[in-house]
């Protein structure tokens, strides 16, 4: 039987960004960034009701009055965010937030990381960009968490060979995801090499979709 | 600025009334700029009008008499005025169940969402498959970036000459550009990205549907990458030069046993022969031949 196909090997994305620092090109932190945190307007902004969710009754061209409460995009938040809290001051989102924090530091491995937002780390990363005074807990919290659950997933991604690995990354958050493609990458690899599969040449796992096309005379 | 209209409208409260019925849905900015918006009673004002009782903190000091009492309380934030003289007499709520309360405005999409679903939809394609291009998508999100500009262009000159309140304003639709132009940018990049893994992984001549889900931009690139490959692939190893697509893996022998898996006509070797790939044929052929065909998906290559 022909071996599988490799994933891509000259594909290579930009990833997302190391701590409080996104990278700009990364479609990952994109969506990281499309999350949203709940606010609080703190000073009235023009116009923008209906954007913001707050048109109902009055026209779209109403401002936001100040005070209201507001769940805004990670981007925008970073963006109108200034020291003084001038236009918007933030709040945490609840599972950044101390019951939660206490829910994690008791069993880190039984918390569903996937439905919590998917990007639990890059997330509560972004969180300390706002001065918050619980933010060295908050990283704390969410250093524990990983450390937690590290080591469960590097066992199962590298004890998982040729089988249906959905039920174990369910709960994984995406940087949990991605650390369980690598593991079984290596795995996968390994396997091939002592197969003595190493040196075969397989199929583009990029052509994969196109097999029934016709292919067009090669040029030199 | 707010008592200086409403003195003004108490005192002729009939033109007032009639005026407000008529240009109520209407947010006529220019003139009054903030003074609150009325609704007439003859619309949802009954409605509304009831909300606002409960979200309006205190009462204005009452004045029988003065405004007709059929006005309805003003639309605004927290802190406005009501209208002086209604001391509010709403009818009963039963009453007000009955009134049809139209539904909600359509909701506004926010700022940056349709730049979203765009990076979105290709993250989606995983491991590197390149899907077909997005004009729609990155159209609309051009037309955002043009309508916010050009809404920030007029706030900018209002603000100059004494709306100062409308920085903040301009700040968010300014974070909504600079989200569309990351998102819009970074979708094209990644795109580029797998168009280059394609080269390396297929060859240089790539199927046509996946032609088909290129830009005509994006085919303009592969063709200049494939040239500065080939010019640089040319300048090494001496005057042969080196292809450097060529054994990706470790290579253990010059020839190699293929087994065909489509038909694919006429193959010709170095010494002239020809040979036929029909499906399920075995053949014993140079590897460096053959490589690019197996990575297409023609050959398989079959170990001993």
């Amino acid at each position: 039987a022909p071996p599988r196909p490799a994933m891509s090997e000259a594909y290579f994305p930009v990833g997302p960004g190391l701590g409080p620092e996104e990278n700009f090109l990364s479609l990952e932190d994109i969506l990281m960034s499309q999350e949203k945190l709940p606010g609080r307007v703190e000073a009235a902004v023009p116009r923008l009701a209906a954007v913001l969710g707050k048109g109902a009754g009055a026209g779209q061209s109403d401002g936001v009055p100040e005070g209201s409460k507001v769940e805004i995009p990670l981007w925008l938040a970073k963006g109108l965010y200034d020291n003084k809290r001038r236009t918007l001051s933030v709040e945490l989102p609840k599972i950044y937030k101390e019951g939660w924090r206490t829910v994690f530091s008791a069993d880190a491995n039984v918390v569903d990381l996937h439905k919590m937002g998917p990007y639990y780390y890059g997330f509560g990363s972004q969180l300390l960009n706002f001065d918050n005074p619980e933010n060295p807990e908050i990283a704390q919290t969410i250093l524990q968490t990983f450390i937690g659950r590290f080591r469960r997933i590097m066992d199962s991604s590298q004890n998982a060979y040729n089988e249906d690995t959905s039920a174990l990354v369910a709960r994984l958050d995406e940087l949990e995801r991605a650390l369980f493609r690598a593991g079984q990458k290596g795995l996968n690899d390994f396997q091939c090499w002592e197969k003595g599969q190493a040196s075969q040449i397989t199929a583009s796992s990029l052509v994969q979709n196109y097999r029934k096309r016709k292919f067009t005379d090669m040029d030199g | 600025q707010d008592r200086q209209a409403w003195a003004a409208l108490q005192r002729e409260p009939l033109h007032c009334t009639a005026r407000f019925r008529a240009g109520c849905g209407r947010s006529d900015a220019t003139s009054r700029p903030s003074a609150p918006r009325r609704a007439g009673p003859g619309l949802m004002g009954r409605g509304v009008s009831v909300l606002e009782r409960e979200v309006c903190p205190s009462p204005a000091p009452v004045r029988e008499g003065a405004w007709p009492r059929s006005a309805a309380a003003p639309i605004g934030g927290a802190g406005r005025r009501r209208a002086l003289g209604t001391r509010a007499r709403f009818p009963a709520r039963s009453a007000l169940l009955a009134v049809p309360v139209p539904p909600p405005p359509p909701r506004v999409p926010m700022f940056g969402e349709r730049a979203a679903e765009l990076v979105r939809g290709l993250h989606r394609a995983a491991d590197g498959h390149l899907p077909a291009f997005n004009e729609d998508g990155i159209r609309q999100v051009l037309e955002e970036m043009k309508a916010l500009y050009e809404q920030n262009q007029a706030d900018v000159n209002e603000a100059k000459s004494g709306r100062s309140d409308l920085i903040r304003t301009i700040k968010f639709r300014h974070c909504a550009l600079l989200r569309n132009r990351r998102c819009v940018v970074a979708y094209l990049y990644d795109r580029l990205l797998r168009i280059r893994a394609l080269r390396w992984e297929y060859g240089s001549v790539l199927p046509s549907d996946l032609r088909f889900h290129m830009s005509a931009d994006e085919t303009e690139w592969f063709n200049q990458y494939k040239k500065s490959l080939a010019t640089y692939m040319r300048s090494l190893g001496g005057e042969e030069g080196l292809d450097l697509t060529q054994d990706m893996k470790p290579p253990k022998s010059l020839y190699i046993e293929v087994r065909c898996l489509k038909d694919h006509g006429e193959f010709e070797i170095e010494d002239g022969t020809t040979i036929l790939l029909k499906k399920n044929s075995q053949h014993f052929l140079p590897r460096w031949k053959c490589e690019q065909l197996i990575r297409q998906g023609v050959l398989e290559h079959v170990l001993s």
